[in-house]
């Protein structure tokens, strides 16, 4: 088996600058990620075989992109790229599956870096191919350099829709409308003022806005998409308005005819790692619901297992990359690579600009806090469980019928066996489960994740040396 | 055709290209392109249709997280979001 002292999971912002500052300080790193190109999703690449005929032309986080790869890149940081952890055995040993088969590698000190997934919202005709997430929306332009649609709405909440819809109308698509859940759009007066100091944000969300105004893309605050429809695919998205509590508006319906619908409803923690280590996840509303309890340095309930990025609440990429720093420092003094007061003006500079970006992280955070009422747009038929098509009414009866948890749901229904898991049907039920007992969502469990976290082929582990 | 996703051209070159087969039809995709951006991009828009319910199924979450995508190559489910294309890859969306 082999060993590492610093090993990191995970590609994107945290992790990247974790294994930088790890590999500076001389331990050896190991990176690892399920994708095939480092820089998780906010640092996206455009994959090997397509060339960019100016670097400067993709802007400035491009080219912070570019740049932490070549860091990378030139040092001796050992990267294992498409390479998914499925597991992770007495709290720091991790089983891995890599070219169909799998091995165990041993961290003396784990940085758990997962990210986030997009926050499902589901409504009639969310499954329809040409409803998309905005996730999927970027890493086909921006990654794949496809356009997935021509006529194009997109929802949700908080200003990422803003850079999204922008995207799409650099990308040549017709933006037929944007639709803000939120009372308060992000470019309203309270929200500009609680920027007020984060010039680069401000700028950049300014940028996406003009862009949409000099398009002529239509917004509505207060509007959401309460049906999708199509004969097989989307054909028309029917939006309606919400009051201040996100509640339909009766008589207030419209059809927008489009191929194309983009949610971006904001981001849940992908805990499942940190929780087959054994770490305590707790809930916090305002952070994206469950996290992953840490302490200042980024240290988790389980010693030597350091958390970076959403995993830990989410916060986006520049708090990302500063507790990716922070968890590293601690690691290497922890292991003697640092004197004990090592790196503390690197520490000092850390925590003054994580301060900063968590500052801005809250006010995002804030315009992205879902209210329960958007998950009233479920009408008995609607699919809840993609894999499985298990539907809110099957869902709904079998809470009516026995212990209503995830659990005891999974077990009658199957919601949450399929393929994701869980990742995209759990946190619905668990609205489902809130809106029938009245329980709140700190008070519905998550369902305990099983190894492999995701499908691994059964060759893989009978073709494991050494597990 | 309306509604059918495009490649993009703007400040980017691609390399080779490589040929796909999807349920006996050859498509063009190039190398670095996830299969699920091929197949997008040859006009397709549904990848499956899930069993037993028939209902139709695309690419969703785009980062491998929901497996709405998947499709089978060569005898085994993959996820086409996150798979890179090869050249003479066998794709079916029929198979379950």
């Amino acid at each position: 088996m082999r060993e590492a002292e610093v090993v990191i999971v995970g590609g994107g912002p945290a992790g990247l600058t974790a294994a930088l500052e790890s590999a500076a300080a001389g331990a050896d790193v190991v990176l690892i990620d399920e994708y095939l190109t480092l820089g998780g999703q906010y640092y996206k690449q455009v994959p090997d075989g397509f060339t960019l005929k100016s670097a400067k032309a993709e802007g400035a986080e491009f080219g912070e992109g570019t740049e932490i790869l070549e860091h990378l890149r030139a040092s001796k940081v050992e990267t294992l790229l498409g390479t998914l952890v499925w597991d992770i055995l007495d709290e720091r040993t991790l089983a891995v599956y890599r070219g169909d088969t799998t091995e165990r590698i041993r961290a003396r000190h784990l940085i758990l870096a997962p990210g986030a997934q997009e926050v499902p919202v589901a409504f009639p005709g969310w499954t329809l191919p040409g409803v998309l997430m905005g996730g999927a929306a970027q890493a086909l332009m921006v990654s794949q350099r496809l356009l997935p649609g021509r006529r194009v709405v997109l929802a949700g909440a908080g200003p990422l829709q803003l850079k999204v819809a922008s995207q799409f109308v650099e990308a040549g698509a017709e933006v037929v409308d944007v639709l803000e859940a939120s009372s308060k759009p992000p470019m309203s007066m309270e929200n500009a003022l609680r920027a007020f100091g984060h010039w680069g944000k401000m700028r950049e969300g300014l940028e996406y806005w003009l862009k949409l105004k000099k398009a002529g893309a239509p917004y509505h605050p207060h509007q959401v998409p309460v049906r999708a429809l199509g004969n097989g695919e989307l054909e028309a998205v029917v939006v309606a308005e919400v009051d201040a509590d996100w509640r339909v508006i009766p008589g207030t319906e419209r059809t927008l005819e489009a191929d194309t619908l983009c949610l971006s409803y904001g981001f849940l923690p992908s805990t499942q790692l940190p929780r087959l280590a054994g770490c305590r996840i707790v809930f916090e509303a305002e952070s994206g619901g469950w996290v992953t309890q840490h302490d200042a340095n980024q240290e988790t309930s389980v010693a030597g297992v350091y958390v970076a990025g959403e995993v830990g609440g989410i916060g986006g990429a520049d708090v990302a990359e500063e507790e990716g720093r922070v968890a590293a420092i601690a690691a290497l003094r922890a292991l003697g690579k640092v004197p004990a007061d090592g790196l503390r003006k690197q520490e000092e500079k850390s925590r003054a600009r994580l301060a900063e970006a968590r500052k801005f992280a809250g006010l995002t955070r804030d315009m992205m806090r879902l209210k329960p009422a958007l998950f009233d747009l479920m009408t008995d038929d609607t699919i809840v469980c993609r894999c499985e098509d298990i539907s809110v009414q099957a869902v709904r009866a079998a809470l009516a019928d026995g212990e209503p948890t995830l659990r005891g749901v999974k077990i009658r229904t199957r919601a949450g066996m399929g393929c994701c898991q869980g990742r995209m049907c759990g946190h619905l039920i668990a609205r489902l489960i809130a809106q029938q007992t009245g329980a709140s969502l700190d008070r519905i469990d998550l369902d305990t994740p099983r190894p492999p976290v995701k499908p691994i082929p059964l060759s893989a582990l009978a073709a494991g040396v050494d597990l | 055709m309306k509604g059918t996703p495009q490649r993009l051209t703007r400040n980017i070159e691609r390399g080779c290209s490589v040929t796909v087969t999807v349920d006996g039809h050859p498509i063009v995709a190039y190398q670095g392109e996830t299969l699920a951006a091929a197949l997008l991009a040859s006009g397709r828009r549904t990848f499956r249709h899930t069993v037993p319910a028939g209902h139709p199924r695309g690419v969703f979450c785009g980062i491998g997280v929901c497996f709405d995508c998947l499709v089978t190559v060569d005898g085994s489910r993959i996820r086409a979001c996150v798979t890179p294309v090869r050249d003479g890859m066998q794709v079916s969306t029929t198979e379950n």
